[in-house]
C-alpha cells in the first residue's frame, strides 16, 4: 500500500475539521477516500475520535444542585426585576445577522 | 442539531406580559441549567464559583430575555452570557491571564497538524485510557488554559459547531480552530504522559 506523504499532510491538516463535521461534502469525500487507503491516517483519526469520546464521557455535565435550581427560580419569578443593568450583554442580535 | 426553541406559537415581545415571559423563560431556558452548570464547573473548576456564575447567568438572561429573538439559537445565546459572565467576574478575580500563550497568533494554520501524531498515544492505547478514572481526564482538562479548555469543552462535550463557538467566545472561527487544535494536542500529550506514568503504555513511546 502506498502512503503519499503530501496527501497525508493535506488530510491531517483537515482531519479535525472532518471529524468535527466541519468539512464541505466534496472535501469530506476526498478525506474519506484517503482514509480508505491509508492506515496511518486512520490511526490518527481513531486517536482523535477516542480523545473526543473520552472528553465527552469524563466531562459530561453534572446535575446542577437543587439549591441552585431553587434560587434561580426565585430570581426570575420576582416581578420587579429591571433589565437596565444588563443591556450591554445583548446590544447585538444573536446570532449576528 | 436543531437548537431552535421557539415554542408552539409565535411570541409577540411587545405585548408579552411579565408572567408570560417568566413562563416562556422557564419552559425554554431552564432546561439548559444542568448543561450550563457543567460548563461553568469546567470554567471555574470549583462548585461554589460555578454556582455563582450560573446564578448570575440566569439573572442576566432573564433580564435580557425580551431582547432575545425567539426562534434563534437560545442555547448558544445562554452560553455566550455564561462565558461573558465568567470572563468579566471570575477570571479577573482569579487573575488568570485573559489570553493564552501566543494567543495573539491568529493564524491557526501555524498550529494545525500536518504530521502523524508522534507521542505514542495510538488507538490501541486509547482503549487502555478508557480504564483511567474520569478525574484524570478532568484534571488534564483543568490544566489547559481557560480558552483552550472552553473550546474543547464546547466542541467535544456540547457538540457546538465552530461557528457557534466563535459566537459564544467572541472570536473569529480561525481562533476557534487554533484553540481546539492546541487544546486537544496538549490534552493528548498530558494523557499520554499520565498513561506512561501509570504504566498503561510503555515509556519508550515518547518521541518528542
Amino acid at each position: 500500500m502506498t502512503e503519499p506523504a503530501a496527501d497525508c499532510a493535506a488530510v491531517l491538516a483537515k482531519l479535525a475539521q472532518f471529524l468535527d463535521g466541519e468539512c464541505a461534502e466534496a472535501e469530506a469525500d476526498e478525506i474519506r477516500g484517503h482514509l480508505d487507503a491509508c492506515d496511518r491516517c486512520v490511526e490518527d483519526a481513531d486517536v482523535a475520535l477516542a480523545l473526543k469520546a473520552l472528553v465527552q464521557r469524563c466531562c459530561r455535565a453534572a446535575a446542577a444542585p437543587q439549591t441552585l435550581r431553587a434560587s434561580i427560580l426565585t430570581t426570575y419569578s420576582s416581578p420587579q426585576r429591571t433589565s437596565v443593568e444588563y443591556t450591554e450583554i445583548t446590544t447585538h442580535r444573536f446570532p449576528p445577522q | 442539531m436543531d437548537l431552535v426553541t421557539d415554542g408552539d406559537k409565535p411570541v409577540d415581545l411587545a405585548t408579552e406580559t411579565e408572567s408570560e415571559r417568566a413562563a416562556r423563560f422557564e419552559r425554554d431556558a431552564l432546561p439548559f441549567l444542568d448543561q450550563l452548570y457543567g460548563a461553568a464547573l469546567r470554567m471555574a473548576r470549583n462548585a461554589a464559583d460555578a454556582e455563582d456564575v450560573v446564578q448570575e447567568t440566569f439573572a442576566k438572561a432573564y433580564a435580557s430575555f425580551h431582547q432575545f429573538t425567539p426562534g434563534t439559537n437560545l442555547k448558544a445565546w445562554l452560553y455566550r452570557i455564561l462565558t461573558n459572565t465568567y470572563i468579566n467576574t471570575y477570571r479577573k478575580k482569579q487573575r488568570q491571564p485573559l489570553l493564552s500563550d501566543d494567543e495573539d497568533v491568529e493564524d491557526w494554520q501555524l498550529h494545525r497538524a500536518e504530521q502523524h501524531t508522534s507521542d505514542g498515544l495510538r488507538s490501541a492505547e486509547m482503549e487502555a485510557l478508557d480504564l483511567m478514572p474520569d478525574s484524570v481526564v478532568t484534571e488534564a482538562m483543568n490544566a489547559l488554559s481557560p480558552d483552550f479548555r472552553m473550546a474543547v469543552y464546547l466542541a467535544d462535550v456540547e457538540g457546538f459547531s465552530y461557528k457557534e463557538i466563535a459566537e459564544i467566545m467572541g472570536t473569529p472561527i480561525g481562533t476557534v480552530m487554533s484553540r481546539l487544535n492546541r487544546g486537544r494536542t496538549q490534552l493528548r500529550v498530558a494523557l499520554a504522559d499520565h498513561a506512561r506514568e501509570l504504566g498503561i503504555i510503555p515509556a519508550e513511546g515518547r518521541s518528542r
